[in-house]
């Protein structure tokens, strides 16, 4: 997997990591289209300029065999760690990006963030990790507490 | 959902389906699953971990939700369990121990116990002494069964075996053993009509029925036979004595197949999975004769003896006996009845064939007077059976064969019984005793059937008369001792005698 890392580095969400599949799918398919173009004109014609350059560089001038190669690059999106998280808010691109930088340097490298927005969970966050699941919304929280202090509320509302 | 949620919250844990394939569902996630655990989907769905495979857990879908990619799934932590209880008498439930159309509330008194559990030893067993009524005379006299006995029902579709074993169900539920009939995968409209007759026959206080329609997934119906022995279990444990009856283990195996084909395990013979043999005799291990020392009232020790008797029922393909599974089967009970399609096609009612059934335990459990009886009545069978191929020949017959092969024809027709007919073994005894005496010789058979009838009215309705018939096959030893007692007092076999 190191071998690609440069791909990978741009990748923070789900959605990057379907979008290369995707375009990895295109490339894949154009090489045998039977129209004879060379590699650098189909790279360019089928993918993102950023991930082209990407590509080349990592082909390179050595004579590799390039169907081998992408087939390894997308065989590895489908490697990389989603960690799932559930947000009370719509998080704009950049702040997704934050969160997966975050989550890149302090638990893996190969981590991609997939969310999902739910305002039913007031603030904080439900976290979903290789088959682990936190929750540390606030509605959790808020609901622990009127269980524990249910006798107590009702007193006051009372009053 | 709630429940959902609170699922994931209490193990931390959550997976999401891959893949769905029929009933088996791959799900990445749930890092400690383990096999047998029941998984719940974000739907409502209930599954159960069938394998871990290195990138994902292998579910078998048990509920008629709709599973989608995607799904999430919760651990529930726990082995796949049925509610039992008391309250469970007289119900329809499902596998999962919920009934159709009613509020499933649970009970207090309830016991959750596990539905795949390993048989219980030597220690507890015990030999087979006490015989097991079936109020089918064919049965009780030819091949007895015995409490705690497994005995394989066996025959082509539509030759009678569902009517013997309602008949042996209402009668020994009626007597206050608990019945248990698992159907797995039938039509849910003979379901019904089995529920109407308990109805009918005021036993459903008695009886439990287990039921899977052949529309339910095929995850649900594979435990049924399972949650049906547990229910037994739990119920034997209790006190009582118990009668199961697995209508069909055919059915469950062609399930168990279909299952096991798509969660592609190596098919071996048949394309059934290598461990079917396991299955089957794992489940039906758990019946038996037990003894167990329990606490009584007053917190004396004391040594409880109670039975789970059951009868697994395969289904023949044109009378074939050399099927895999029916031959495994037969492997793993203590004998088999045979049903015949042509025996059922000559109007046999049952129509059994008591040459080739077998019991292999039962006759331990007879009196010396029924052990002598079904000797000799055996033995003049097999007679009457050759003389019936010498016939073929077209031999003139001497006068003492003539009456030989028409005493035959009165024993055949004595065992001809119709479905709603139950019949007492002393009143099948003393109408056999009677018939070796020479009472009928002259008469027409319909006679003796309706001096049968009568009888047997006779002995349900009139407390006095049961008792001396009662008394009169207590008292005798063998046959030749009642057929004496049988000419001593008339009254019991004679209209016109019981008038004067």
């Amino acid at each position: 997997m190191d071998n690609y890392w440069d791909i990978y580095t741009e990748i923070y969400l789900k959605e990057d990591a379907d979008l290369l599949s995707e375009e990895l799918d295109r490339l894949l398919e154009a090489m045998y289209s039977g129209q004879v173009k060379d590699f650098e004109n189909i790279l360019y014609e089928n993918v993102r300029i950023s991930v082209a350059d990407k590509i080349k560089e990592l082909v390179g001038d050595k004579e590799v065999d390039k169907e081998e190669l992408l087939r390894g690059v997308k065989d590895n999106i489908n490697k990389l760690k989603l960690l799932r998280i559930t947000i009370s808010f719509e998080p704009t691109r950049g702040s997704l990006t934050r969160i997966a930088k975050w989550a890149k340097q302090n638990i893996s490298k190969y981590i991609i963030i997939d969310y999902s927005y739910d305002k039913d969970i007031v603030g904080g966050v439900v976290v979903e990790f290789e088959g682990g699941y936190k929750d540390y919304s606030i509605k959790k929280n808020f609901d622990e507490f009127i269980l524990k202090e249910k006798e107590e509320i009702i007193s006051l509302l009372n009053q | 959902m709630a429940e959902f949620k609170q699922l994931l919250e209490d193990t931390g844990e959550v997976g999401y389906v891959e893949e769905v394939y029929r009933s088996i569902i791959y799900v990445s996630g749930l890092p400690k699953a383990r096999p047998m655990e029941v998984v719940m989907f974000e739907n409502g769905g209930v599954g159960q971990v069938i394998s871990l495979l290195p990138d994902y857990i292998e579910v078998l879908l048990l509920t008629n939700q709709l599973i989608t990619v995607g799904t999430k799934v919760a651990r529930t932590g726990d082995l796949m369990k049925v509610n039992t209880g008391m309250h469970l008498l007289g119900k329809n439930i499902n596998p999962l121990g919920l009934s159709k159309g009613v509020v499933n509330k649970i009970h207090k008194e309830s016991q959750s116990r596990l539905i795949d559990i390993p048989p219980p030893g030597m220690s507890v067993r015990k030999n087979i002494t006490r015989p097991f009524e079936t109020g089918v005379s064919m049965v009780d006299m030819i091949i007895p069964l015995g409490k705690g006995q497994r005995e394989l029902v066996v025959g082509d579709r539509k030759t009678g075996k569902t009517q013997l074993l309602i008949q042996s169900m209402v009668n020994q539920a009626r007597k206050g053993m608990v019945c248990i009939y698992a159907a797995i995968a039938k039509k849910r409209m003979d379901i019904k009509s089995i529920e109407n007759i308990f109805n009918q026959m005021g036993v459903t206080k008695n009886t439990i029925i287990v039921a899977t329609s052949s529309a339910d997934p095929a995850g649900l119906i594979y435990l049924t036979p399972f949650t049906a022995m547990t229910i037994a279990e739990y119920f034997r444990d209790v006190g009582y004595d118990v009668y199961i009856v697995l209508d069909d283990l055919s059915a469950h195996a062609k399930l168990y197949r279909e299952i096991m084909l798509l969660a592609k395990r190596f098919p071996g013979r048949n394309s059934y999975p290598g461990d079917i043999f396991y299955l089957h005799s794992r489940l039906l291990e758990r019946a038996g004769n037990f003894e167990f020392i329990k606490k009584d009232n007053k917190g004396n020790l004391v040594k409880l003896e109670t039975s789970i008797t059951c009868l697994p029922v395969a289904e023949l393909t044109l009378g074939d006996l050399s099927g895999y599974i029916q031959t495994n089967l037969m492997a793993m009970t203590d004998g088999h009845i045979l049903f015949d399609t042509d025996l059922y096609n000559q109007g046999r009612r049952p129509a059994i064939n008591p040459f080739i059934s077998v019991t292999r335990v039962g006759r331990q459990a007879q009196t010396n007077l029924l052990r002598d009886i079904n000797r000799q009545v055996t033995k003049f069978m097999v007679y009457i059976q050759k003389l019936r191929e010498f016939l073929h020949f077209g031999a003139e017959l001497s006068e003492s064969t003539q009456r030989t092969i028409a005493m035959g024809d009165r024993i055949t027709s004595f065992f001809d019984q119709p479905v709603d007919k139950i019949i007492n073994v002393n009143v099948s005894t003393l109408i056999m005793g009677a018939l070796w005496g020479g009472y009928w010789r002259t008469e027409p058979i319909n006679q003796m059937k309706t001096d049968l009838y009568n009888i047997l009215n006779l002995y349900n309705t009139d407390k006095a008369y049961g008792g001396k018939i009662d008394k009169l096959i207590e008292s005798s030893e063998n046959l030749a001792d009642l057929v004496t007692a049988i000419k001593d007092d008339e009254s019991l076999i004679l209209k016109k005698e019981r008038n004067k």
